[in-house]
Formats: structure tokens, sequence, C-alpha cells
């Protein structure tokens, strides 16, 4: 028995194997924190929460978690909390790391014999930005530490490559995966199962709901909810407001993503040379809005793609791939 | 005389804050130009990795001080849930034995 984990900004989802079928668990990656300031203030507060997932903390705070915890957040308009940011967990962020620890072993749950593997993903190092507090050793160990604690012999992979895993069976694991999350954008050019580009930008589905937000003077947790009610087309205008600016700055990063690639792959000295076109598949959340491959496609053309492209795909399940992968990858070991 | 030594000292000068601020600017245009994946490092393939940990690591005869973060333990303890279920489960209709065996055989 093994298991995958997608350890995503956005969501966590988990992956086993079930009588031959997949069995998936996800779970929204967000908390809003309620400190009441009087007993009545408590019990008022925890009684208006029944029915939500929440927890409370030693401090006597409230904590909800997941999708209960953005619709809190947009009430108040205010915006939820992440555990990670940028498709890392930050070694400042106290809080967060304790909510993520705690998220994570409700999803994974003991592991069913001590050592059992387990496969989680980590983004591949940035090619748009140097943050000291991106570090993805830390998120690494900080992971491992965890699913640790629950019994697992945990291993890290790439986003980008337990993706190709998952979509490039067919092609003989021979092709280009982009894993479009909420904080990052991570790309995996594969030859025979072998990595040979790896990299990521950390331009994505986040960037979208700050820069719309921003547009519009709404909070990022409102935007995330009108963008995922998906009532938009890329690149056509739109009567709400908030779907407009949203579909201007898909445009926009899409248009960002496929010219970094294009230049990270041309000239590059460990590119192999394709003598067969490619497929190019895509999938996470950010790619799941009504256009999204379509528009990926003629950026890439626009943009001087480099490689011979037979088809861009959208995966069939594009918010489960990476875990699907990851799942793969565990079997392998 | 005195005035040709001024002069000399004026021109040496002048050209050592000529010629360090283009090496500056040169250094920064080729610090922007150099892309970050263009460099001798090829990715290990993750199954690769879990392969060569299994082999005696070769000895370095550069001594390094190991600087990255420690995880310090995250405590959960002390919190209490408020919920019964946490998450969506859901099963899908996938076999992925072929895909895991394909994968096996390529990398021997």
């Amino acid at each position: 028995m093994s298991k995958g984990l997608d350890v995503g900004t956005s969501y966590i989802v988990l992956s086993k194997e079930n009588n031959g079928n997949i069995e998936y668990k996800d779970f929204r990656d967000a908390f809003y924190i309620i400190k009441p300031t009087t007993p009545v203030a408590t019990a008022m507060i925890e009684k208006g929460l029944a029915g939500k997932v929440f927890i409370k903390d030693s401090d006597g705070s409230f904590i909800l978690l997941g999708q209960d915890a953005i619709e809190k957040a947009i009430e108040r308009n205010d915006n939820a909390k992440r555990p990670m940011y940028r498709g890392v967990v930050s070694a400042k962020e106290k809080d967060a790391k304790r909510i993520l620890a705690f998220i994570l072993k409700e999803v994974v749950g003991t592991a069913s014999e001590p050592g059992e593997k387990l496969v989680f993903c980590v983004p591949g190092q940035p090619i748009d930005q140097e943050d000291d507090d991106f570090d993805i050793g830390y998120h690494e160990d900080v992971i491992k530490t965890v699913l640790g604690e629950c019994g697992y012999d945990a291993r890290p992979i790439n986003e980008a490559e337990a993706l190709a895993y998952s979509e490039l069976s067919e092609d003989d694991y021979t092709g280009v995966a982009i894993s479009c999350g909420a904080g990052m954008t991570n790309v995996c050019v594969m030859l025979n199962g072998e990595p040979t580009v790896v990299f990521s930008t950390t331009k994505s589905g986040d960037w979208i709901d700050r820069m719309a937000a921003v547009a519009t003077g709404e909070t990022d947790s409102v935007v995330q909810a009108e963008k995922e009610s998906g009532q938009f087309v890329i690149g056509k205008p739109n009567e709400n407001p908030i779907l407009s600016a949203v579909s201007s700055y898909y445009e926009r990063l899409i248009d960002y993503t496929t010219k970094n690639l294009s230049v990270a792959l041309a000239n590059h000295p460990l590119l192999p040379k394709f003598k067969d076109s490619l497929n190019v598949v895509i999938a996470g959340g950010t790619s799941l809005a009504k256009g999204y491959p379509e528009t990926f496609h003629i950026k890439l053309k626009q943009n001087g793609f480099p490689l011979p492209i037979k088809q861009v795909k959208h995966s069939s399940d594009p918010l489960h791939s990476v875990s699907k992968g990851c799942l793969i990858a565990s079997k392998v070991l | 005389m005195l005035n040709n030594n001024i002069i000399l000292l004026f021109i040496l000068i002048s050209l050592n804050i000529i010629f360090i601020t283009v090496g500056y600017i040169l250094g920064k245009i080729n610090k922007f130009s150099h892309n970050s994946t263009d460099n001798q490092y090829k990715p290990q393939s993750f199954i690769s990795k879990q392969k060569n940990n299994n082999d005696t690591k070769t000895q370095s005869s550069i001594i390094d001080i190991d600087d990255t973060k420690v995880v310090v333990a995250i405590k959960t303890d002390g919190i209490e849930k408020k919920y019964s279920v946490l998450g969506n489960t859901q099963t899908s209709n996938e076999d992925i034995s072929q895909s895991v065996n394909k994968l096996k055989n390529m990398k021997g």
C-alpha cells in the first residue's frame, strides 16, 4: 500500500488505490481565525459556527478551515489565510505551519503500516523571482517531518514531473507537462520518463485574484469565489466587472507563462532534439477557466515556443492529476 | 609640471571610476540575462534519486557547514476538533497499473 499527496497552495489532495480504482480525498487549503473578546462572545460564536468545519485552539480562538473559511472571510469582507504562499510554507508564519500540519495530518491520517510509502509534490525552482523566504528545502523538510509523525516514509517529487507521470503514459512519457496551480506554474519537459528541463514561475491563480481584487476594489476571496463560478471565457468581455478583470488577467498570465516557457527552453543546453511533435498537457485549478488550453496553444505559437506541438491537451481530471502522478511514483518505488 | 601631474591624476581617477561603473553595469546585465535554467544542473528524475539514495555517498573535499533551516517541532496538540468529517472523498474509475508497469519497464 502506498499513497500520493498533492500539497498545493489551494488544495491538498490525497490519493490511494481502492479495489483497482483510485480514491481521492481533497481539502481546501485555507483558514480563518476568529478571536472572541468575551466568554459570552465565545459561546455565541461557537453556536453560530455549528455545521461548519472549524477547530478551537488552546487560546480560545476559533479557526475555520477549508471552504468554510473562505465563505466566512467573504461574509466579513476579509481574506481567508493560506498556510502556504507561492507553493511553499513560510518559515516566518508560525500559525500557518501549525494549521498546515493539522490539515495534513487530518487528510493523510495514520499510515496503514509503519513506513508506508507516500510521495508528495514540491514546486520547482522559480525562474522569475529571488526571495529568501522561498525555500523549497525547508518546505520539503516540514512536510516530511509532519508526514513522518503519521508513520509515513515520505518522499518528495517535483510537481510537474508527477503530472507528467500521470498524463504522458500514452506518449511513452515524452512531452511537456504544465501544472497551473494557485501559487505557481510548474513545468517539466520529459523524454522517455526522464525530466530534462524543470522549472516554475511564481505567477498563477493567486496573481489573477490579487490583480483583479486591486482593479475592482474587492477582496481576493470575493474575486476567487467569482472566478470559480466559471461564468466567463478567457479573453471575452463580461458584464460582471470582476469577471471582466479576471478574464483580462488570465490572458496576461497565459502570455507571461508562455513567454517564460519559450525563453527558458530556447537554446537550453539540456533540451533534447525531439524528432516528433509533442503533446503539451495542462492541469491544475487555474487551468479550469473556459478557453484556457485553446488560449495557451495560441500564445505558445505567438511567443515562439521552440518545440513542435502536436496538441495542447487538458487533463481529464485537472484537480487530481498531480496527486495521481504522485501515487504512480509511489508504486514504482 | 604640477599642473600636468594634477591632470594625470584626474585622468587616472576618472578612468578608474569609468571602468568600475562599466564593470558593474556589465555584471548586472550578465546577471539578468542569465537564465536560471541555463546551468550545468541536469534535473534528476524522482525514481533515479530514490535509487541513488542507496548508493554510498562520495566524499567531498570541500568542508561546508550545514546552514539549512532547522524544522522545529510543530505542535498541534491543544487543538479541539469541532467537526465530524474533514475533506471530500470520491472514487475514480481509473486503473494505474498499466502506467506503473510501463514506467517500471522504462526505468529498469
